[in-house]
């Protein structure tokens, strides 16, 4: 863990120096340190335009991919464990596609231009549609059925397909605005401000303690309901918490930057080899690995390739060839 | 402590489980629970577990009803071990031995000394303490459900619920627990309640037999009286004949084979 949060820090600091302009690692520990401890006189060494690129541009935007990147490994590890299913991930149960629907809807009605309504309307989007999986799912008669794995799996898909229908018929209708669509699903962490990044951290420091609190009954989850239940496990209750939980860091990850897939089902994959299953061990260190992952994507696709390609797509790109490796390797 | 069974009736949605079963279940006795498939074996022993809550009736442990517990009291009341015992997770068999002790440990804290000490005897009497440090992914069906077996001891309940629990185990080791379990009965005062398909070796190891059929108890008693040639052939529909064995120093069934 602490390799990891090492690790990090140094990926925070290379991602810092790279890019169009690039920065001396020194000049960037310098400035921080200066800004952190207010010695202005220090800054005087280092230029202006170094301090304005670092604090407007470029720690926003990698600090923001950190946490977002941590959030989505830890909403993965979460729907693992409650689904039993190490396929799951945090868009098992249509969260992706429901903040696709109201992010399509609020683009198509043009409310893109008052800013804050996109993230908004696909925040919206992934609560109702987590709270109709849930409804789908729930029946109150029979404590095993209610909420199982298979329930919840099964609306989820029925839900994500409805709502797919829905986001292709607006791309239908939305005549020129069809790529403004079809950008905001791919994802991007270009200009993300101060805002967006407290907002998710705000999610993420609240989803990861009840994660943490949770962490040994989401252990006993994984050896199945009757066993759970006969270990003192409030089943409903537990399952509950946590899914919501590891939806809301899903649906936030969402809102603030599209759809990236794979980071929450890479990640607790890898690291389960690394921690063993165990979720005390396994979500912290997880929440690292996510943060460091998703950034070495964005400081490639943002100053690596020529070009910056969506985010979304980088990660599936890469995951996905990673993912066969692993799961290849695993059945030797 | 008792365990007793009032007028009790489970079903789900329109088909009746259990109708109306009432029974009571004593300390320092080892039950069996016989019945064909479907008769309603498990949902008994859900019910008793508290995880399914009866359509009508009450259970009452001692002068307590059972709903009225929290989920870890009933924990530290009755271990469980279910039929199935599939699990998805790489965990080592030493973790899910210990994950026992879960509901004696306070959240953020660590095993103390004791649930160390109580958690390794328990894997060496179920003979997988070699094996402690395997994942419970890579073991063998009887492995694990030995393995399953001692989390459960080592829940240390003054209850336990068997949900054919030896299923898969070759008959050294079926011998090998039901010597355990019979051993905690008489030293510990247990109260074990076990779903068999085995009606010999129920009739070996059990001091009382339950025959359960269509959700309703055919025969209740001590082994001796109720394994009875007219018993068997009421509950399952199969002619045998019932002999004291000298050898078992049991009554024994014997199944004519056309």
């Amino acid at each position: 863990m602490v390799l990891f949060s090492f690790f990090l820090t140094g990926m925070i600091l290379l991602s810092l120096s790279l890019g169009y302009i690039k920065i001396p690692v020194a000049d960037i520990v310098k400035i921080l340190f200066a800004k952190a401890f207010g010695r202005l006189d220090i800054l005087q060494s280092t230029s202006e335009t170094f301090t304005a690129v670092i604090f407007e541009v470029r720690l926003p935007r990698i600090l923001t991919c950190t946490v977002v990147g941590a959030a989505l490994a830890v909403s993965g590890t979460l729907f693992q464990g409650i689904l039993l299913n190490p396929l799951a991930d945090p868009y098992t149960l249509g969260v992706s596609a429901g903040a696709a629907f109201g992010a399509s809807i609020a683009i198509l009605l043009n409310l893109g231009a008052a800013f804050v309504s996109i993230p908004l309307f696909a925040f919206a989007g992934a609560c109702t549609t987590l709270f109709f999986v849930i409804f789908l799912s729930y029946s109150s008669k029979n404590a095993f059925s209610g909420l199982s794995s298979n329930n919840l799996i099964l609306s989820g898909i029925i839900v994500a397909a409805i709502l797919s229908a829905g986001i292709s018929f607006l791309k239908f209708v939305a005549n020129e605005q069809v790529s403004v669509i079809i950008f905001w699903l791919m994802g991007s962490f270009a200009s993300k401000t101060w805002a967006n990044f407290s907002l998710v951290l705000c999610f993420l420091v609240v989803g990861y303690f009840i994660s943490l609190f949770y962490a040994r009954d989401l252990n006993l989850i994984c050896l199945g309901d009757r066993s759970a239940a006969s270990l003192g496990v409030d089943l409903k209750k537990t399952t509950l918490i946590l899914l919501v939980t590891g939806s809301m860091l899903a649906a936030i990850c969402v809102s603030v930057s599209g759809i990236i897939g794979f980071i929450g089902l890479l990640v607790p994959h890898m690291i389960r080899f690394v921690t063993g299953p165990d979720h005390r061990r396994l979500i912290p260190v997880a929440l690292l690995a996510g943060g460091i992952l998703l950034l070495l994507a964005d400081t490639v696709t943002r100053a690596v390739l020529p070009h910056e390609i969506p985010i979304g797509v980088l990660t599936a790109l890469i995951g996905g060839p990673v993912f066969c490796w692993i799961f290849k390797k695993s059945r030797m | 402590m008792k365990i007793s069974i009032n007028n009790l009736s489970f079903s789900y949605d329109a088909d009746s489980i259990l109708r109306q079963l009432n029974c009571s279940f004593e300390s320092g006795n080892f039950y069996a629970i016989l019945g064909p498939n479907g008769s309603g074996k498990t949902t008994l022993l859900d019910l008793i577990a508290g995880f399914l809550k009866p359509c009508q009736g009450d259970i009452f442990f001692d002068k307590q009803k059972i709903d009225l517990l929290t989920k870890k009291q009933t924990a530290k009341k009755i271990g469980l071990v279910s039929q199935n015992y599939y699990i998805n997770f790489p965990f080592t068999v030493q973790e899910v031995v210990m994950m026992g002790r879960h509901p004696h440990i306070p959240r953020f804290s660590h095993p103390s000394a004791d649930d160390i000490n109580l958690s390794e005897s328990v894997m060496e009497k179920t003979g997988i303490l070699h094996l402690a440090h395997r994942r419970v992914t890579e073991l063998s069906g009887g492995e694990k459900q030995r393995c399953i077996f001692a989390r459960a001891l080592c829940q240390d309940t003054p209850v336990l619920l068997l949900d054919e629990a030896f299923s898969n185990m070759d008959i050294s080791h079926t011998l090998q627990m039901l010597r355990l379990v019979r051993q905690k009965v008489i030293e510990k005062n247990l109260l074990v309640l076990s779903v068999f398909h085995d009606l010999n070796l129920a009739s070996a190891w059990c001091d009382a037999l339950v025959f359960l059929k269509k959700g309703q108890i055919k025969a209740f008693g001590k082994t001796s009286e109720v394994m009875t040639d007219t018993n068997i052939k009421t509950v399952f529909a199969v002619e045998a004949k019932v002999e004291f064995n000298e050898h078992v120093q049991a009554k024994q069934a014997y199944f004519n084979v056309s």
